[in-house]
This record gives structure tokens, sequence and C-alpha cells, in this order.
């Protein structure tokens, strides 16, 4: 059978699950007794599992079945995951990842090594002294390892011993690996204790142990009136007992046991929603370009009907027009993609980052239901992980540090988008130490970027935006994680390249917040449409704060550039035309030149006012045409690097027009 | 005082065998069984510190002579005897009250060792 077609699902949705099993082990790091994630986990990787060895990738499922071997005696409450466990878990999720890399690559899964993992996993899985467990000495190891799902009656008899002067011991046994009767070895020492106490839950731990998985490791409660020491020299005497372990039990580690009902309600809630389908990307990008072009003719089509004036013909088209638009409406919520798709990668990345840099977080996520167009959801990825970064070295102090200024010693680093109009907004802030302006003030000017006399002159929200200048970093020291020469210019150049703006806040000590703001739909979007000269220009809404009619002579001259007064401060003017004129004809010069003539009426102008990256200036243009939503085209490849030029559309009349960049075009 | 030991096994070959080795280490072999019906019968008789217990003789009974020797003396210190393969009946017995088990064929000093224990010497 021909598998290569399945492939691709295959990888998908293989991707999902690790990303789905990193954030489920992120939570239970603290919540390790939290039943209804070991089932989840469980049911994770026992698909992952399943998937795998349908593909044949027997490494995959292979390591799949170790680690779904070890999540079983978590969820059945054996052991519960400590530090060392919660470790290999993750190393077991990273190695699924590299696998599907190499999978990604038509390279052999044999490329991935797991051969250790797999033995350290058995060890886990049997209790071995190997993992750190110094069962031999009496109330030490088994630290973080404890017996789960005690009732209030179990609770009830150890608080009687107690009050008979016995005591409660948790015993830990490991049978020799070799043991070829490991249940029977077991049931022998559990018949020893039991001549020397009372084992809490006798039909639980047995069950446990007929069960072929238990591997080499019994662990139940004891009561009994015998010293730790008198408990441990009997149970060692039994045969094949490689290791004992007895402590006297924390009756506060008893936890009450999770009902399982919850979990299974919550298993056929998901069923519920997994009712989607998979369709390739490529598919989804043809149908917008299709529904792109058919907008298009939408619009001339209205126009022609227009100089028909046939009742029939314009009703027709008014009702194609609402379906297009429906249909238009359709298409971009199908492109929407939760942004949960690249949010669910990051608790394992913040926990990986906060471990290096041996920082203490609270990592919260808000909105990940968010849908954002594919496009958007591809680019933001990597600035969004530059941000976090920087909020965990740059931002949230260690925790010493924290203590000292009287904080928690937890930082909290929270990520929430929320959707704002036709835009999202993405938040990164923490509460951390903040930027210091004078700081920032003065490397600004030790680097060059201004002089003495402007940083002093400057606004602290003015000064801020020299972080998203290239070259600029206040870490002296490129850092592991952050460092690395790109900073805040990559994140800005990235967003603005989306049509997006970047915004930060910050207060010192108290922390830095910043914002993305990001188009919902790519494809098309809302345009100012404005002549200049002879030709047509785009303007997206988006950077536009307003229009102003300002007379000729308002317009002064500040070191060869144009300025006006606006608002009370200097706003640069560009003038479209001298920037554009031979570009603009080399485009629409095949197009009809019926145009009137532009008359410069009265010595006014009209001025864009428009924003970008917290720079404003005004574009100069001779008349407002009008709103409209258009079907953004790229320019072919020798027309791409023009700057202030982001592509092209066509309008109803099939004019081709061209669309600004206004981010670059202000900066 | 040298302690009594009763072996109890269908096979003459195996009770030699596990004779010779408990009296190798320096306890009394005070009677022989080979079924189940005859060591609960000889228990009686014999009192013995401790019985082997072979786990499946011809009428597959030595679970059931445990549990009839237990019934009558909860102090009875039974060792199982068995082959490798049966674990689910060692478990059974163990369960019933069988104190440990050894696995044929033997290594004289786990016989030993494990005799010791289950007399708590």
């Amino acid at each position: 059978m021909e598998f290569s077609q399945y492939k691709e699902l295959f990888i998908g949705e293989s991707e999902e699950i690790i990303s789905s099993l990193n954030n489920n082990l992120v939570n239970l790091e603290s919540n390790p007794s939290d039943l209804s994630l070991l089932q989840e986990i469980f049911r994770l990787i026992h698909t992952l599992k399943g998937m795998a060895a349908t593909m044949g990738y027997q490494r995959m499922s292979t390591l799949a079945h170790a680690l779904e071997t070890l999540l079983d005696v978590l969820r059945r409450g054996v052991i519960e995951a400590d530090k060392e466990i919660m470790d290999k878990l993750f190393q077991g999720v990273d190695k699924f990842s590299q696998i599907i890399e190499v999978i990604k690559k038509g390279e052999e899964e044999s490329s991935v090594e797991i051969e250790d993992l797999i033995e350290t996993l058995k060890d886990i899985n049997v209790g071995d002294i190997k993992t750190g467990i110094k069962p031999t000495e009496v109330g030490g190891g088994f630290e973080e390892r404890r017996v789960l799902r005690l009732d209030e009656e179990d609770r009830k008899m150890i608080k009687e011993s107690l009050e008979k002067g016995e005591k409660t011991y948790q015993v830990t046994l490991a049978i020799e690996r070799e043991s070829l009767l490991k249940q029977a070895r077991a049931f022998t020492a559990l018949s020893v204790a039991q001549d020397m106490g009372k084992i809490i839950k006798p039909h639980y731990i047995a069950n446990q142990i007929k069960q072929e998985k238990f591997g080499r490791l019994v662990v139940f409660f004891l009561t009994s009136k015998h010293t730790p020491e008198e408990i441990r020299n009997k149970l060692v005497l039994v045969p094949e007992i490689e290791k004992v372990d007895v402590k006297i039990l924390d009756i506060n580690l008893l936890l009450p046991l999770k009902k399982e009902k919850e979990t299974e309600k919550k298993e056929t809630e998901t069923l519920k929603v997994s009712q989607t389908i998979r369709v390739k990307v490529n598919h989804l990008d043809n149908l917008m370009n299709l529904i792109g072009e058919l907008v298009i003719d939408k619009t001339r089509l209205i126009e022609i009907s227009r100089s028909l004036e046939d009742k029939v013909l314009s009703d027709t088209i008014s009702r194609l027009n609402n379906l297009i638009s429906a249909l238009q409406d359709e298409m971009i919520v199908l492109r929407l993609v939760p942004l949960a798709y690249i949010f669910g990668h990051f608790p394992r990345m913040m926990r990986d980052i906060a471990a290096r840099e041996a920082k203490e977080i609270d990592f919260i996520i808000e909105g990940e239901d968010i849908g954002v167009d594919r496009t958007v959801l591809d680019e933001i990825n990597e600035p969004l992980i530059h941000l976090l970064r920087n909020a965990v070295s740059h931002g949230v102090e260690s925790p010493a540090v924290r203590k000292a200024k009287g904080k928690k010693e937890r930082g909290t680093i929270r990520l929430k988008a929320a959707r704002e109009k036709n835009y999202v907004a993405i938040e990164v802030s923490d509460d951390g130490k903040g930027i210091n302006i004078d700081n920032l003030k003065k490397v600004a000017v030790e680097k060059g970027f201004f002089t003495q006399s402007e940083v002093e002159r400057m606004k602290d929200e003015d000064i801020l935006n020299v972080i998203f200048l290239p070259g600029f970093s206040t870490k002296e020291k490129s850092s592991f994680v952050s460092g690395r020469g790109v900073g805040m210019d990559v994140v800005k150049d990235k967003v603005t390249a989306l049509g997006g703006t970047v915004h930060i806040e910050t207060k010192e000590e108290r922390g830095t917040k910043v914002t993305i703001r990001l188009p919902v739909n790519m494809a098309i979007i809302e345009v100012l449409l404005v002549r200049v000269g002879k030709y047509i220009y785009c303007l997206p809404l988006v950077s536009i704060i307003e229009i102003i009619k300002i007379s000729k002579n308002e317009v002064k001259k500040i070191d060869n550039t144009e300025v006006v007064n606006y608002r009370g401060t200097v706003l640069p003017i560009i003038r479209l035309e001298e920037k554009f004129g031979a570009v603009g004809r080399l485009l629409t010069s095949t197009l009809e030149e019926e145009k009137e003539t532009v008359s410069y009426q009265d010595d006014g102008l009209s001025v864009v006012v428009a924003e970008s990256a917290g720079k404003v200036a005004g574009l100069v243009v001779d008349k407002l045409i009008g709103q409209q939503d258009i079907v953004v085209k790229n320019l072919p490849s020798a027309l791409r690097k023009i700057k202030g030029i982001g592509g092209a559309t066509i309008l109803g009349k099939g004019e081709v027009v061209l669309v600004l960049d206004l981010n670059s075009l202000i900066s | 005082m040298v302690k009594r030991i009763m072996v109890v096994d269908d096979a003459a070959f195996m009770r030699m065998t596990l004779k010779n080795i408990l009296q190798s280490g320096g306890y009394e072999v005070c009677g022989e069984a080979e079924s189940g019906a005859e060591a609960v019968k000889r228990y009686e008789e014999l009192k013995p510190d401790l019985v082997t217990m072979d786990i499946v003789m011809l009428d597959r009974d030595g679970i059931q002579a445990s549990k009839n020797i237990l019934e009558k003396d909860p102090q009875a210190k039974i060792l199982i005897v068995s082959a490798m393969g049966q674990q689910h009946l060692i478990v059974e017995a163990i369960q019933t009250g069988a104190k440990g088990f050894i696995i044929k064929p033997f290594n004289p000093n786990t016989v030993l060792q494990e005799v010791k224990r289950i007399l708590g010497e």
C-alpha cells in the first residue's frame, strides 16, 4: 500500500498532537495529580502511537509505547510525575518533534536516536535506583512520589492507627530486573508486610500487581507498630527484592481522588468539536485568489450595468453582488486559523526559556481562540517568539532580585489576543523591571541615533521607538535566547510588512507591554482611493489618521523637508507625485488616458495624515475618490523592491492601480 | 533445636533433591508426602516447622492442601515449590497464606535462604 499520500496528513496531525502534548505537560507540571490531564496525555500519546505504527514509523511508535507505559503508571496513581519524570516526558515529546522533522525532510526516522531515552524510561517505569532514588536509606528517596487515590475510609483507617500509636509508612519496593516471577515476588513481599501491619487498599495494590504492566516497582501504604528499620529488614530478606524504602508518610500528601467521570465527559466533548476536515493550504490560497478575481470582475460588472441602466441586469447584479460578498465573508472565515495554533507552542517554550534563565514565571495566555488569516499566522509566530523571549530574559527579574524589590518571586508574562474591529491586537506584557528611559536615551546618543539635545527634547513615547531601529540593542552581551544580534527592528519589520503596527509601553519597575495590531484579513483590504496627478493610488485605511485641508502657503521648509504645522506638531509633507510620478506612468501607460486634466484649482492642498510605527506624515494628494475594498495583488519581483509600493489592484473599470505601502513611505 | 521440615512433592526425584538440600543446610526432613491429601493428614501428625509444597501435583491440589493446612493451623509456614510459568498459581497460593516460593530447578542457596527467612532465623 502506498502511504505517501497520507504522509502530509500524518505530519500535520502529529504536529498538532505534539503541540497539545507540550501544553498538557506544562499544565501537568503544576498539577501533577490531575487525573484528567494524565488521561488526556495518555490518550494523545496512544493516538500518536497508533498513527506512527500505521505509517510504519517503528521508532516513533516504540517511543510512544514506552511513554504510554509510563503514563499508564502515572494515571493509575502508583507514582506521581516528579521533576525527573516531567523531564523525561518532555524529552520524549521533543524526540517526536525531531522524528517528524526528519520525516518531513524525507529522511529515515532511524537517524533520530531514541534508545537511551527508552532505557531511562524503563527505569522510571520500574522505579530504578538509577533515577536518583536511594531506597536503602530509611526515610530518604522516593521523595516526590506517592501513592494517590486514598478515599475517606482509608484516611479514617490511617487516623485510627495513628491514635493507637502506630505509624503509617509509604513502602516502596524494587524487584530485581532479572526476576522471572515479579508478580509472585511482589505478593510474597506484600504478605510479609501484611504480617507486620495493615496494608491500605490491599485489593487495589493486588490488582495493580496483577496487571502485567506494573513493572518492578511496588508502592503501598502500611500502618504498623513496627519501626521503619524493622519493616525494611524483613522485606529485604524476600528473594529478588532489590531495594526497599520505608518512610513515614506525611498525611498531608494524601490527595483525594478526582472523579473520573469528569474526564469521560471531557472526552465526548472533544469528539464533538473535532467535526472538521483538513484542506491543503494552497487550495485555500487558490480559492482566495479566485474570489479575488471574482470581486474585481464584479466591480467591473457593476460599472457596466450602471452605464446600461437596465433594471433586470442591475437587479441580477445586485443579487450577484450580495452572493459574492457572502462568499467573500465565508472565505475569510475559512482562512481564519485560531491563534491557538501558534500560541499552543509557547507554554513549553516559555517553560524552557525560564528554566534556562533561572527565572520563575507564570505564563498566561488569553484569547487563543481568536482567528487570524493563515498568512498572518505564519508570519507572526517569529515576532511573538522574540517578544516573549525578551519578556523572560530582559523583562522579568530573577526570583532573588524580585524578592529584594518586594515583588512576587514568580513573574507574570501575559500573552493576550483580542479582536478590535478588523484588527487583532496581540499584547505581550510582563511585570518585570520595565525599560529605563534615561538609560535608553544614553544608549541612543552613544550609538549615534540622536544627539544629546534631540534626546532631551524627545517625549518618552518617542524615545521608546528607538528600540525598533535597526542595530539598536540595550543589551550589551547577546544572551543565548534573546540576543543573537536581531532585535525589535525585526519584529517591527515583520509586523509592518503584514500591514500591522507595533506599540510599546513601559513603566519602570512595573513592566513592559508590547502591542501588535494586525489586520484580520490579508488579501482584501480597505483603502482610500486618491488621485495624484493623472493616477489613482490606494492608501490602506489602517494607517490613515485623518484628512486635512491646508493652504499652500502653510507649507514651510526645514532642512529641505517640507513641513506643516499639524495640531501644534511638525508634520513632514510627502508629495506623492514627486515620489511616484514615473512609477505610476510605467504601470498605467497602457490604460485609457481619457482622465480629465488635473486642475490645481485653488491654492488648497488635500493632505492625508498617516501614521506608521509612531511616525506621522502628511501625503499630498490632488483628489480624494473614495473608500473601497480591494484585492491586493503582488507586484512582479522586478517591481517589488520599489520603496513605498506594496502591491497593485484592479479597479472596476479595469485600471491597474498601485497600493502604497505607507509604512516604508513614512519611515 | 533443629527445625523440622516436611517435603510435599509427587515426584520422588524432587523430594530427594530437596531433602538433600535441606539436610545440607542443617534441617531435619521429618516427613514426606506425595499428594495434597496425604500432606494435610501428615501435617497434623508431624506438626513440622515448615512445609515445602509442590504446587502442581497429580491431583493439582497443592493450593487446596495449603488452604486446608492453614485452616487448621493459621501459623503454618508453607513454602511453595513451583516450576516456571505457574505465576498465577503462586500468586494464588501466597494470597492464601503461603510465605514464599522457590522455583525449579533449585539453587541450593536460594532454597536455604528462603527457608531461613520464613522460619525467621
